[in-house]
């Protein structure tokens, strides 16, 4: 295939995947949903399943409502909206992390309010630096793995954990290299097409994704070269519209790095080689960079983006925060006020699934840009 | 050499002309309303009819506001924050802060010492507190826009307007005006419901003097009072607020054209 049909094979599964993943059920692929974050997708494979992370709809808002006030998070709205209205025959089962208050409360209404062969609740814990947390997550992984294994009627044995361990960290160690180059030599692939190939890790099973991101590694030029664009990194948890990446490569963005959940975050960390399969999840999860629910207590959230821009040497942030998103909205004024005093440029953009890429967006967006674009060819 | 910047505004499209020492040779303000590609030609007209010049005179047009992108002749387009800092820094180079209530939005600009836009914010999702929003309280109070400012500085009543939405001050306006309260009171209680707004935008932005205040609602000095009692400072306000925007992208025209 030639780098454009890769593309756009995986910016086709990334816009909507709902035709891959028939085709999948067609031939006997059972499916798993799960909303962000940090379910383990290996543990879900292992039992022979295919795990799908669920990412909202742009769609208008119809039945949620009447479960969720206006005011929840828009992410967890067009997540129910999605499996509620629009694709409630798409699933087999849902494993559903509990990473807020939102999300804590989403469990119970998804559970009674959409039928399935299987549900099971994962609850993680939420502050990250506490003892008891590592014990916490290890026991809670152990039920997955007896829920799931109640439902399959099979046992998950280790060795099929350990290659789905193999066959993600391959998965992800291939994004990570796409990634590189791109932060290399910006102009390689645009932002949106990276954050499709992200994206598409989301719901695709990984004997799939990993031949077609082989071969457009091959096809990709490997030469560092600078296409003169202003250097981004993203901040958040998720980036939608994913047209808002359009922008971005409209107005001559390249992002050299980020800490989003759908980005980063989900790629970076693979499952460690340990005897005990469990254990090796374990370390995984507590390995992570931290996002907006799930951190200790300090400023590591902050230290984290900070040493990312360092690293990267962006010209500065953009941070997509999700309206009504609880757990951003305590992170901002703090955030606000490190960036003030480190003195890197930032842009908070508030996201909402169902506004797509309003002109206000486009113009606040463009306004930050034509900022940085003054500071560097002026400062 | 003579350059351009054309402001196509939601509620008014203004233009200003610029030598090439950066002075500003002509600027005019056209009230046509929607952003549209009309109004941004006829305020050129105007401007280049006042300099005594034609469209072959300029070496440069930039275009900014909601508008730009339909602006016609537009050699490059900028957005309306970059314009306003721009303009605002050209005519008070002591600018840190820059408050710039429009028709439809208020924007409130943190420059640095080059005047570069540190940092900005927007009240961009509906017209609450805006000039669209003060016409339709001159409208349900019957006075006219002139005036309005000049009469809230009358009051005798402290009134408190809780709203800055079109919808439920307008429903509120009457409500006072039911009780028998006097139109100027009504008016003070509205200017300071648009300062409480402004100001607290400004917060999250942090507010460094030197502060200008331009847009329309610069014009009315009964929110240009409200603003500088909230903030407990003066506010300096250019003789024809309205066309900063404009001067800037003239300025930015000027840059562009230079480096050709």
């Amino acid at each position: 295939m030639k780098k454009e049909e890769i593309l756009k094979t995986l910016h086709d599964i990334s816009a909507d995947p709902f035709p891959y993943l028939r085709s999948k059920r067609e031939n006997g692929a059972k499916i798993i949903g799960s909303p962000l974050a940090d379910v383990p997708s290996e543990m879900i494979y292992a039992a022979g399943l295919l795990p799908v992370t669920i990412l909202g709809t742009n769609k208008p808002i119809v039945k949620a409502g009447a479960h969720l006030p206006d005011n929840a998070c828009s992410l967890s709205r067009s997540n129910l909206e999605l499996v509620l209205n629009y694709h409630p025959d798409d699933f087999d089962g849902f494993v559903f992390p509990q990473v807020c208050d939102t999300t804590q409360h989403l469990s119970d209404i998804w559970k009674m309010t959409i039928s399935s062969e299987f549900f099971t609740s994962f609850l993680i814990p939420r502050q990250v630096d506490r003892k008891s947390a590592r014990h916490w997550f290890y026991a809670e992984t152990s039920r997955l793995r007896d829920n799931l294994e109640r439902y399959t009627g099979s046992p998950i044995t280790d060795e099929a954990l350990k290659e789905s361990f193999r066959l993600y960290n391959e998965n992800r160690h291939l994004l990570r290299e796409i990634y590189q180059i791109k932060r290399e030599a910006p102009g390689v692939i645009s932002d949106r097409q990276l954050f499709d190939l992200i994206r598409s890790f989301c719901y695709m099973d990984p004997k799939d994704h990993i031949p077609l991101l082989r071969e457009l590694i091959d096809i990709l030029p490997k030469e560092p070269s600078d296409d003169g664009n202003v250097k981004v990194v993203l901040s958040g948890i998720v980036v939608e519209p994913a047209q808002l990446f359009d922008i971005l490569d409209e107005l001559k963005v390249s992002i050299v790095g980020d800490d989003l959940t759908v980005g980063s975050r989900m790629i970076a960390y693979d499952v460690p080689d340990r005897e005990d399969v469990v254990e090796a999840l374990t370390e995984r999860h507590f390995a992570k960079s931290p996002f907006s629910p799930i951190r200790d207590v300090g400023t590591r959230l902050y230290d984290f983006l900070l040493q990312v821009v360092e690293e990267t040497h962006a010209d500065g942030v953009i941070y997509f925060h999700i309206k009504f998103c609880e757990s951003q909205d305590y992170d901002l004024p703090d955030m606000k006020g490190i960036m003030r005093e480190k003195k890197i440029p930032m842009i908070v953009l508030d996201t909402e699934y169902q506004s797509v890429t309003k002109a206000q967006t486009k113009t606040r967006l463009e306004a930050f840009v034509e900022s940085l674009y003054g500071e560097r060819d002026n400062g | 050499m003579i350059v351009a910047g054309v402001d196509a505004g939601s509620l008014s499209a203004e233009a200003a002309l610029v030598d090439d020492k950066g002075n500003v040779i002509a600027q005019s303000v056209v009230l046509m309303g929607g952003c549209s590609a009309k109004a941004s030609e006829e305020a050129l007209e105007v401007a280049l009819r006042e300099a005594n010049l034609s469209l072959d005179d300029l070496s440069y047009i930039v275009a900014t506001g909601c508008g730009r992108e339909i602006s016609p002749r537009a050699n490059s387009r900028v957005t309306e924050i970059t314009c306003i800092a721009r303009g605002a820094f050209s005519l008070y180079p002591s600018c840190r802060t820059i408050i710039d209530i429009g028709g439809q939005d208020t924007k409130v600009i943190r420059v640095n010492e080059r005047g570069i836009v540190s940092e900005f914010d927007m009240n961009d999702k509906c017209a609450a507190g805006t000039g669209r929003f003060l016409e339709v309280m001159a409208n349900a109070l019957g006075v006219s826009l002139e005036e309005m400012g000049q009469r809230s500085l009358e009051f005798e009543e402290d009134l408190q307007i809780s709203s800055v939405c079109t919808v439920f001050a307008e429903s509120e306006v009457i409500s006072l005006q039911s009780q028998g309260k006097a139109v100027n009171d009504i008016l003070r209680g509205i200017h300071k419901a648009i300062a409480d707004r402004t100001v607290g935008l400004l917060e999250r932005i942090g507010v460094e003097k030197d502060v200008v205040m331009t847009g329309g609602v610069a014009k009315n000095i009964g929110v240009v009072r409200a603003i500088e009692e909230k903030l407990g400072l003066s506010l300096l306000i250019p003789e024809e607020p309205q066309t900063v925007g404009a001067i800037g992208a003239a300025h930015i025209a000027l840059q562009k054209a230079q480096t050709q």
